[in-house]
């Protein structure tokens, strides 16, 4: 595996963190400041998904995650749930690729084997939850356009507010969404809100993230809680991170069907 | 009362969180209830009226070992001697740097394909409800390792006992309806009058238990740009038996008596299979050629060789009730035999019963924790049919209620009509912790 982050990068990274303190960067730029900063070789939560359906009903999912980031920005995904009982050691693997379909294999308990799935509609929920699989994509910053529309005080958090549109005609065509309005943080660059809007230009979702804490033993920042508010329907997805792990020792060899089936 | 304070006991013992600790306890506990729409004759067993308490234990000793054991507690009131304390599985996981090995009671579940499964050579199943397969996979007392390397694995397997698939007994609803009279053993080229005759199953010829019964398979599995593939080898014996008859009269030749027996005969396989995708769609498939112990075709008791192969493919449509998706796969499995000496099959070789068959499976979500579903199979061939219409309700967090029907129809003396009076109502309702 390779060290994602290199000396060069951090160069840059501090020119460019420079050269906006002296001026209103372009939306590009915050991005590229988000970008940086959410940029990891591997990371892994444990996290708690309570899923609240319009009539205020709880459903709750634990589940561990952990993802691994290549050189090219494909990144891996190994999911495994841990409760409720009922769906406990169902496993999810994903590999991203630059030059053909991304693989999907899911492991069900019950049928003691992993079967390779098509690769879902970018607008499908994510197992059943405010979520869509668009939505947990790390952000592709040569596929879309960024303008910065301005600044906003987000709960006494100054921000940069962006509005995100694909530029890219797969993606375009591929997307759930017409476009993205971004709030990012000015201190740590961390995405604390957004707002989506469907193809047809209506606003449709919010995610709110709170909690925002530099993760232990690194320097990276994380929201440690997310709020997913779905308007059509009045769902609201709410993720709760117990415990981060950044840049941990994962073989590449973990994102596999070996260790998809694997009891720990 | 001692399977309710058992239930009580395992219950008490739950653990909050139980994953990723040092042991855990799960399993579940099931009430399972199956009515059928017709009544059988008064000693045919009619019904089914159980509960079951599933009791899994883990325990991991350490970065490279781990263990596992499956306990299952059942009681069916309906059907006492289907009451059992029964061990699922008991096995212990060694992690060797690229090599995982497990030892000890253990289910396979092989081939890639959806319905049918022509690589799972291993797997022993509990066919006493012929119906109801889901979870009837049988351990089997073995030894199993895995080495990997990259995106490839080596496998094999040695199994030194041999564990035969259970069959329905005679007083089952699955057992097939044999004529109450046959011609007179005595004259049997005569051929009437006919006498009555009683059937009986023998003591089954199992394999012998020394090494040369030990069975084994090997497999070699890989996976290049989006393709799942594995080719396999299997050495072993048919856990489903070839039946022979002897028909026998009394000595006043006013009656007869037919005698099942049963007999485990060796086969050998080798087989392949493979995954994909086509854009929405999940492409899969599986064959395997068996190489059974008659290669000349001349013992009716014996299977000839033949190939048998599956070939499905899914799609999720979407947004199709309200913003639901619906999934629906089918299978074409297909049995060849090679060479083709005219062999006919009967209605206990539960081997052959898909030869010319089309599976399909539709599961239609409505919202997040309900759907309905419908599977069934068409037997090209005989022109039998099971449809299970079902609805399946997530209730609450690890509690699920599944409500089906299962309608059999064809041919009197087709596989599916010959069960044709056993159709079924069967409701479950599962508590899983």
């Amino acid at each position: 595996m390779k060290t994602y982050v290199h000396g060069t990068d951090v160069l840059m990274l501090g020119l460019l963190t420079g050269f906006i303190a002296m001026q209103e960067p372009t939306g590009r730029e915050v991005m590229e400041l988000y970008k940086a900063q959410d940029r990891t070789r591997n990371i892994s939560a444990d996290e708690t998904m309570t899923l609240v359906d319009a009539r205020g009903r709880e459903r709750e999912r634990q589940f561990t995650y952990v993802t691994s980031t290549d050189t090219d920005d494909n990144r891996k995904m190994l999911i495994r749930f841990l409760a409720p009982a009922d769906i406990a050691g169902t496993g999810f693997l994903a590999i991203e690729h630059s030059d053909r379909e991304d693989d999907r294999w899911l492991y069900l308990p019950a049928l003691r084997k992993s079967r390779r799935i098509a690769g879902s509609d970018k607008t499908d929920d994510f197992v059943g939850s405010g979520f869509t699989y668009e939505d947990l994509e790390s952000e592709k910053l040569e596929f879309h356009q960024y303008t910065l529309m301005g600044s906003e005080n987000v709960d006494g958090v100054e921000t940069w507010v962006i509005d995100a549109v694909a530029t890219d005609p797969q993606r375009l065509e591929d997307s759930g969404y017409s476009k993205r309005d971004l709030w990012i943080t000015k201190d740590h660059h961390v995405l604390i809100r957004a707002r989506y809007y469907d193809r047809a230009g209506a606003f449709v979702k919010e995610l709110r993230a709170t909690d925002v804490r530099q993760v232990p033993g690194s320097d990276k920042w994380r929201a440690y809680r997310m709020t997913m508010e779905d308007m059509r329907n009045g769902k609201v997805t709410i993720l709760t991170v117990e415990e981060y792990g950044v840049d941990k020792d994962v073989p590449d060899s973990y994102f596999s069907e070996r260790y998809l089936k694997r009891w720990r | 009362m001692k399977w309710a304070a058992l239930a009580l006991v395992s219950l008490a013992l739950v653990p909050l969180r139980p994953a990723r600790a040092q042991t855990a306890l799960g399993g579940f506990f099931e009430y399972d209830n199956i009515t059928y729409v017709k009544k059988g004759d008064v000693n045919s067993i009619n019904g089914r009226n159980q509960g079951i308490l599933m009791s899994d234990l883990r325990h991991r000793f350490g970065a490279a070992i781990d263990a596992f054991g499956s306990l299952e507690f059942r009681v069916d009131q309906a059907d006492p001697s289907r009451s059992r304390v029964y061990l699922d599985e008991a096995y212990l996981n060694l992690y060797l740097g690229d090599v995982d090995v497990r030892l000890g009671k253990q289910i396979y579940a092989w081939g890639r394909a959806d319905a049918v499964n022509p690589t799972d050579y291993l797997t022993s199943w509990d066919y006493s409800d012929l119906l109801d397969t889901e979870d009837e996979r049988i351990g089997l007392w073995s030894a199993w390792a895995e080495y990997y390397l990259g995106d490839w694995s080596f496998a094999g397997a040695l199994v030194p006992s041999f564990t035969p698939s259970l069959l329905p007994g005679l007083d089952s609803r699955w057992w097939p309806t044999f004529p109450s009279n046959v011609p007179n053993p005595a004259y049997p080229e005569v051929g009437s009058p006919t006498v009555p005759v009683s059937y009986a199953m023998g003591d089954p010829a199992l394999p012998n238990s020394g090494i040369e019964s030990v069975q084994y398979v090997v497999r070699a599995k890989g996976s290049t740009r989006g393709w799942d593939f594995s080719v396999s080898w299997f050495n072993g014996f048919n856990n489903l038996p070839g039946f022979d008859t002897v028909v026998a009269a009394d000595s006043g030749l006013t009656a007869g008596d037919v005698e099942f027996q049963l007999t485990y005969h060796r086969r050998r396989a080798l087989g392949a299979d493979f995954a994909t995708t086509l854009g929405p769609f999940g492409v899969r498939g599986e064959a395997a050629y068996y190489f059974t112990g008659d290669w000349n075709g001349t013992d009716p008791t014996v299977d000839d060789p033949y190939l048998q192969y599956a070939l499905g493919l899914d799609y999720r449509f979407r947004d199709v009730v309200a913003d639901e998706g619906l999934l629906l796969l089918v299978e074409w499995v297909q049995e060849i035999k090679l060479p083709d000496r005219g062999q006919v099959y009967g209605p206990l070789d539960l081997q052959h019963v898909f030869r010319k068959s089309l599976f399909g499976r539709a599961e239609l979500n409505l919202g997040a924790y309900s759907k309905l579903t419908l599977e069934g199979v068409v037997n090209g061939y005989a022109g039998d049919w099971w449809f299970r219409p079902g609805f399946d309700w997530s209730v609450a967090d690890g509690v699920q209620l599944i409500a089906q029907a299962d309608v059999l129809g064809g041919p009197v003396d087709s596989f599916f009509g010959t069960y044709r009076d056993n159709s079924r109502v069967h409701v479950r309702m599962r508590y899983s912790f």
